[in-house]
Order: C-alpha cells, then structure tokens, then sequence
C-alpha cells in the first residue's frame, strides 16, 4: 500500500512560499502551501505519508514553535525547515527537534528535495511502525486478563511453574493460557513473544 | 687693672724725728737705689739729694742742685700733671705720693715713684722731703701688661659672639660691645651686674663647680634637654643661645668666659624642618600618599611614610637611591619617568605629574601617580625634589575593569547590532532571492517538461521580476534607514568635545605609555552637532590611532582643534605610528577595509557617515616625519539655524 505523499509548505512570505510550492509541484510532487504554523495546525492531521518546509522565522508562531506542537499532537512528521538567516543555536534546537535538514536561502532545488525526499522516507517508516503497533496493540487486545497476565509474566523470563505459584493456579493451566496467548499474538515463539512485548511496552508490573 | 696713679694716695707716716736720726740712715740708704732729698716746698729747688741721684739720670749730683733741675727735667708729657697735682697736693696734704717721669742726660725717660713729706711753717709748706724710686722696670711691665690687655680687648671686641667674663660670685667683670649690643644694655651697664640677669639659671655655677682643670674651656653647657640656653635681653626678651664657657684663673680669682651666641634663626630653622617634617609624616600617615625627598647630586632618597610596608618590603629594604629605584620601575616607564624628571624638574626647573608602576616585593606591580616638584633654595640648581606618591592601583584596576567592562559591552553591543542588522539584512534579501532561485528552477523543471505549460512559466518570470523589484527596494530602504537617522543637533564646542574624549582616554594612553599633547585654538565658536555622535568619531580616531603606535617605544599622541581659513573647524588626531600608506588613503573611510587583522573596519567607516551626516567631511594625511593625522572637519553654524 504506497500512498502518494504530501509536502506541506508553512512560509508567511507569499513569494517564498508560492515559488516553493511551484518548484516542488514542478518536481512533481504533491504540495499544500500554508502562510503560518497556525493554519497549518487548523487543517486536519494527514496520516498520510508527508513532511513539512518550514520557514524558522515567521510572524506569529515561529517554526521550532510549530515543530514542538506537531511532536504534541502524536503525529510528529519530518520537518525540513528554510530559513533566511540562520545560527548555530537555532540550527541546534531545529535538529534537536528531529528536523530532517536546516537549509538557508536561498536553497539549491536539488538540496530541498534531496532533503524532502529523506524526510518522507523516515516519515514512510515511522508511519510503518506506527502500523505494526497497531496490529500488535490490536492483538493483544484480544487476549483475555488473564491470557495478558500470563503474557507479561512469561516475557520477564519466569517459569510456567513461577507463573502459576504466581498467580495461585496449576503449571498446567499455565501452559494453557500461554498458548492461546502466543496464538493470538501470532508469535511462532517465545523470543517472538517477548520483542511484541517489548515494543508494546507490556511489564509484569502492569498486572500487580 | 692698675689703678691710676695721679689719684692722691696716703702714704705712710713719713719718718719722723730729726735730721739728725734721719741721716743716720743716710748710708744704708744709699746702699739702695732709693734716693732721699730735701727741696723748697715752692720752687722744688732740691737742697740735698742722695748720692744714687747720679745714676738715675746720669747727671752729677751738683747738677741737681741747680735751680729749677727737677721743673725742668721732667718729661714734656707728665709736666702739666704734675705740677697741677703738686700744688693741689702741697696745699692740702701732709704726704702724698705720686709718678712721674724724668728726662735722663741720654735723653731716655725714667719713671719715678716720688714719696714726699711736706713741712709747714705757720701753715704754708715750707720744706719738702721725700723718696724718689726708680720704677721704670715696673713701668715698662706695666705698659708692655696694658699693650697686651690692649690687643685681647680688641681681639674680645672683634670675636663675633658677645663675651661675658665674670667672677666666681657671678659678678660681671667685663663684657665686650656685641654683649651689650646682643643683650641691648647701655654701654658699661653690665658690668658689675650679676650674669643671671643675662643668662638665667644654673649655667655659671655648673661651669664653676666643674672639677678638673682650673682653667681652660669648659665648653659648650645645655641644659638637660639638650635644648639651647636662653638668654635675656634688657627689654624681657628671651633668644635660644648657644653659650659656651671657658674658666680664667687670675689675681682676681676664677673668672668664667662666656660667649653667647644668638641661635634662633638655627633654631627656627630646625623646628620648621621638623614642623615640615611633622607635617609630611603625618600627610603620609593619614593619606595612602608616600613622599619621597630626593637630594639630586647624590640621588639619595629619603621617605616619608610607611613606603616599606606598603611595597611588602622588610623595614628600611625598600630602594633608598635613585638607581635602585629605577629598577623597581616597570622597564616599560623607566625611560619615560626619567626623562619627565630630567626634563621638568631639572632642567625646567617645574613641577611634573606622571604615572608609573612600581614593583612591590611579591613582583607585582602597583600604580603610583606621582608629582614630583624641586625644592628651590636660591637661585642655584635645585638640590632637592619632592615627589608625593599616590597608590591608585585600586582606582586604575576598578577603572580598567570598568574600561574593559565598557569596552567588551560596546564590543557585543557592536557586534551583536551588526549582526542584527547583517541578519536583518540578510533574511529580508534572501527572502526574494531565494523566491527567485526557487522560481527560476521551478521554470527550468516546467520546461523541461514534455509540453511545458508556458502560461505557468510566464506566471513564474513575472514572479521572479517582481522578486527582484523587492530585492532592490529592500536595499534601497537599508539605505535610507542609515542616512535618515535624525541625530540631535546643538551647539557644542569641539574643543570641549575633544577634552572630554581626552579624558576619558587619558588612562588608556597612559598605560600604553602614550605621550598626549594637545593644542587646542582658543575662542572657537560653536558648532553645531550631535555631540555623543562626535565624541564617538574622535573615540575612533584614538583608538585607530592607538592601535597604529602598539608597541611603540616613542608615541605620541596630539589632539589638534583649530579653524580653516574657510570658516570650518578641524579635529585632528595625528601618532606618530607607522603612516599611511597611498593606496589606503583613497580607501580607508570605506566599510570592512581594515588594515588590522581582526578589525572589522567599520570605525572609520562609520565615522565617515557620522561626519557626513553633519555635512562635514574626513580627512587622512601621512605626515612627512612619520605617522598619520586623521581627522575631520566641520562647516560653521549658520546663524539661522534653529
């Protein structure tokens, strides 16, 4: 499933921000223009595969702002941010940020989008493991308490045995309720089981 | 002291009883060399004279038979004496006795003692008998005794000090005319008079009571104290005396010489020395100040004040010569300070302020200001100078720091409104030039294209004039953003001006061991100008000019303000660094054109758009004997002016 991604262009300079839009259409890419972080913010949030060209100095809300609130917001996309006169500092915080890429203007177009093109790819991958999270969360949503107890006990490296003293049953119960849950995690075994458990953020201290 | 001889004295009884027994001792007598005779109670016509008469005068006896040989043969000096004294004698005396002289047959004179006995019939002398002895040898030791009383009198008379001689009870014996001139008695009053009146106190009896020798100097006498005796003048007023005492041993007894000196303008002297003396220990003591008293032939200095504690040296190891003392100078001030000293103080003959540092024991180095003046005796070359040292190490490290506070400011300050105004400038120039790139290749990309859309190409090229259009209103603007600043405008007076900046960097110069000379026109009217604004250009110009002389053993700064011919008024400040170039002349007011490595070469070119914005103008010159005179000028005010 490969979704046609998006560039967002947020510039309140409307000649900056139309001429880039042009050169990245031209380039044939998808793009929306924006002439501030505000109403970029206003538009729905593209789950879509994208990145963002932000200008760092803007009227209203500058762009490390806008960065910050797109991290807020749980869809934290790649940002390659313009800018007219940068420094150090502020090329810190942008990178600090998980911007892509800081470019001054004027910019060569094979810079921008040489830079968008890594922008969308990382963004292609968080979107991809954002996605397998999401079929692992749905998973382990099916898995009944007691099946998701046994689950995050067994991934700390206890015993059936352990288990069961655990939670005051038999060693056989266990086994039972470790293989429905290995089943309904679709893990073929238990190292499977325990790199979902991982990255589900499942501990035993859940079910204390 | 003889008493006189012409004062009638009573003789003994004259030998009484007859001729007869008298004559009975007529040969022993004779055997002596007192002549007895017999004369006229009137005329002295002798009657009998004894037989030694022959030898006395080397005339034969019958000779002084003759009338009239004893009138006659008196000496031509004592003739008028005598007689006078006879006659008053004959008439009231029964005996009397006098000296006289004779005239010998060789013609030399010889001294008589006549003792006479006078005889009286009813009530008029009659006879005349007596005694004459030859007291010539007598005479002779006696005179030889006054010629030489003579000449210590005028020797005591001549001495410069008044003497004193005065008896063991204190009695004044003699007194020679300074005495009296110095103690302003009357001739002769003071003596017989007790010497207490003169010079009060013990001193007189000490000198008697001494043990030891009888006679001799005793020497100089001072009370306890060490101090002067004090002597007393006729009218009560007392003077400090040096008195000194010598003991006589004479017929009379002991006598005490004493000779008295007026000492008081010593004393003055001394107690003003010390009064002065006083007075810079205590300067010195309450001040931070040091005063150092320098004797220039042999460059000795003495101190006043703790300089040792000051300079973290043991007591007395601080350098006391000249010499040493220039070794303690930081090597940088040595020539300056010696040359300032040289110049002023000895060879000007004035007073000179400086400032040096000077090195304390843990090799520090503290900053002394010093002002050094020649102490004038006379009309000779000074022999002496004063410097009072002040230790401003505290004030010049306050002051540096707060310069280097201010300088480090005024350099962020500087940078950073640079680097605002190149980053203003650059985000409002690479706005449109980045649309511009952006576009340009954006068109690129659209004709490339198979069918390229050339409707949206047009759209592009418009955009990218219009992007241009901005770029270059956007510099036009920048443009007028500098010039049409509104400076404030008033009449100020650029040689007022300039001092201000003078003093302000006045430590700074000094500590590079700048020399500073100023020649400022007088009666200069105002001008009309932004006087912060002005200052700034001339801070420039010092400092550019600072900068030119780094390292430099022979700088010299001068501050110039003057009029031209045409009216306008002209600041220069020339050094005497390495010049200008004639290539950098014509280029050297222009924006980042430094000659330093470093500099920003913004100074000038500032102060150029300073001074033009006054409608002034600036001027550079290379001046011949080396170094640069850089500067500016300014037009009159016009009297319409607001």
């Amino acid at each position: 499933m490969i979704e046609e991604p998006t560039v967002f262009v947020v510039d309140d300079d409307p000649s900056v921000r139309r001429s880039v839009v042009r050169l990245l259409e031209s380039a044939g890419l998808r793009v929306e223009g924006f002439p501030s972080g505000e109403a970029f913010l206003e538009r729905e949030t593209p789950w879509g595969p994208g990145c963002v060209v932000l200008d760092v100095r803007m009227s209203g809300m500058s762009g490390l702002e806008l960065q910050r609130r797109l991290h807020a917001t749980g869809r934290p996309m790649a940002i390659v941010f313009i800018t007219g006169h940068g420094d150090v500092p502020m090329s810190v915080a942008a990178m600090k940020g998980g911007a892509v890429d800081f470019l001054l203007k004027p910019f060569d177009d094979e810079a921008l989008l040489a830079a968008i093109d890594r922008a969308i790819g990382r963004d292609r991958e968080w979107l991809h493991e954002q996605h397998e999270l999401g079929v692992l969360r749905d998973r382990f949503a099916r898995l009944t308490p007691r099946e998701q107890q046994v689950f995050a006990l067994v991934t700390t490296g206890m015993l059936n045995k352990q288990v069961a003293a655990r939670l005051g049953t038999t060693e056989k119960t266990i086994k039972v309720h470790r293989g429905r849950a290995m089943a309904k995690m679709e893990a073929g075994s238990l190292a499977d089981l325990v790199r979902h458990a991982e990255r589900l953020q499942v501990t035993a201290s859940n079910f204390d | 002291m003889t008493a006189p001889k012409d004062t009638p004295t009573y003789a003994p009884p004259a030998p009484s009883g007859s001729v007869e027994r008298a004559f009975g001792f007529k040969r022993l007598l004779e055997a002596t060399q007192i002549v007895q005779w017999e004369a006229d109670a009137q005329t002295r016509d002798f009657t009998y004279v004894g037989s030694q008469a022959e030898r006395l005068l080397g005339y034969p006896l019958a000779r002084w038979l003759e009338p009239a040989f004893w009138r006659t043969h008196l000496h031509p000096d004592d003739l008028e004496r005598v007689l006078r004294f006879r006659e008053e004698a004959l008439r009231e005396h029964e005996a009397y006795e006098f000296e006289y002289r004779m005239v010998a047959a060789g013609g030399q004179s010889v001294w008589f003692h006549d003792v006479v006995a006078v005889q009286r019939l009813d009530g008029v002398a009659a006879v005349i008998r007596g005694f004459l002895i030859d007291v010539s040898k007598r005479k002779r030791a006696e005179a030889t005794a006054r010629a030489s009383e003579a000449r210590v009198r005028q020797l005591i008379e001549q001495a410069p000090d008044a003497i004193i001689a005065a008896r063991a009870n204190g009695q004044i014996a003699f007194v020679n005319h300074q005495a009296e001139h110095l103690f302003g008695y009357p001739s002769g009053e003071l003596v017989g008079g007790q010497i207490e009146r003169v010079l009060p106190g013990q001193l007189t009896k000490q000198s008697l009571e001494l043990p030891g020798e009888q006679s001799g100097p005793v020497g100089p006498m001072t009370d306890d104290s060490g101090e002067p005796a004090t002597a007393r003048c006729a009218d009560g007023r007392t003077f400090p005396a040096a008195v000194n005492f010598g003991r006589l041993e004479t017929d009379e007894g002991l006598v005490v010489v004493t000779t008295v000196r007026d000492v008081s303008r010593e004393v003055e002297a001394e107690q003003a020395l010390r009064q002065s003396e006083e007075r810079f220990r205590i300067a010195a003591t309450l001040g931070a100040d040091i005063i150092a008293e320098v004797d220039i032939p042999t460059g000795g200095v003495v101190w006043f004040g703790n300089v040792d504690e000051a300079m973290g040296f043991e007591r007395g190891a601080f350098p006391r010569t000249m010499d040493d003392l220039r070794e303690q100078l930081h090597p940088d001030d040595r020539d300056r300070v010696q040359r300032a000293i040289a110049r002023e103080v000895f060879a000007r003959r004035q007073a000179v302020s400086f400032e040096c540092r000077m090195r304390a024991k843990d090799r520090s180095y503290r900053h002394w200001t010093v002002r050094a003046a020649p102490r004038s005796d006379g009309d000779g070359r000074p022999k002496t100078f004063v410097g009072v040292c002040s230790d401003v190490t505290e004030q010049i490290v306050a002051r540096a720091e707060a310069l280097q506070h201010r300088d480090a400011l005024a350099h962020v300050a500087r940078v950073s409104s640079l680097g605002e105004l190149t980053g203003a400038v650059a985000h409002e120039l690479n706005q449109p030039l980045a649309a511009i790139l952006s576009n340009a290749q954006a068109a690129v990309r659209l004709l490339d294209r198979d069918a390229p859309d050339l409707r949206q190409v047009g759209e592009v090229l418009h955009d990218i004039v219009a992007d241009d259009r901005r770029a270059s209103a956007i510099i036009q603007r920048l443009r007028e953003m500098m010039r049409g600043e509104s400076p404030s405008r008033e009449r100020i007076d650029l040689g007022t001006v300039v001092r201000e900046v003078r003093e302000i960097m006045r430590s700074g110069l000094s500590m590079r061991g700048i020399a500073v000379l100023s020649e400022f026109a007088s009666d200069l009217p105002a001008v009309v100008a932004d006087r912060i604004q002005i200052q700034q250009v001339v801070v420039n110009l010092v400092t550019n000019a600072m900068q030119a002389m780094e390292g430099l053993s022979e700088a010299r700064l001068t501050f110039r303000v003057f009029q031209r011919g045409d009216g306008w008024q002209v600041v220069t400040v020339s050094d005497t660094g390495p010049g200008i170039a004639p290539p950098m002349l014509a280029t050297m007011f222009d924006p980042f054109n430094s000659s330093r490595e470093g500099g920003l070469g913004m100074g000038l070119s500032i102060s150029r758009s300073i001074i033009e914005a006054h409608d002034g103008e600036m001027q550079a010159e290379h001046l011949s004997a080396g170094g640069a005179a850089v500067g500016f000028a300014l037009p009159p005010a016009r009297d319409d002016s607001r």
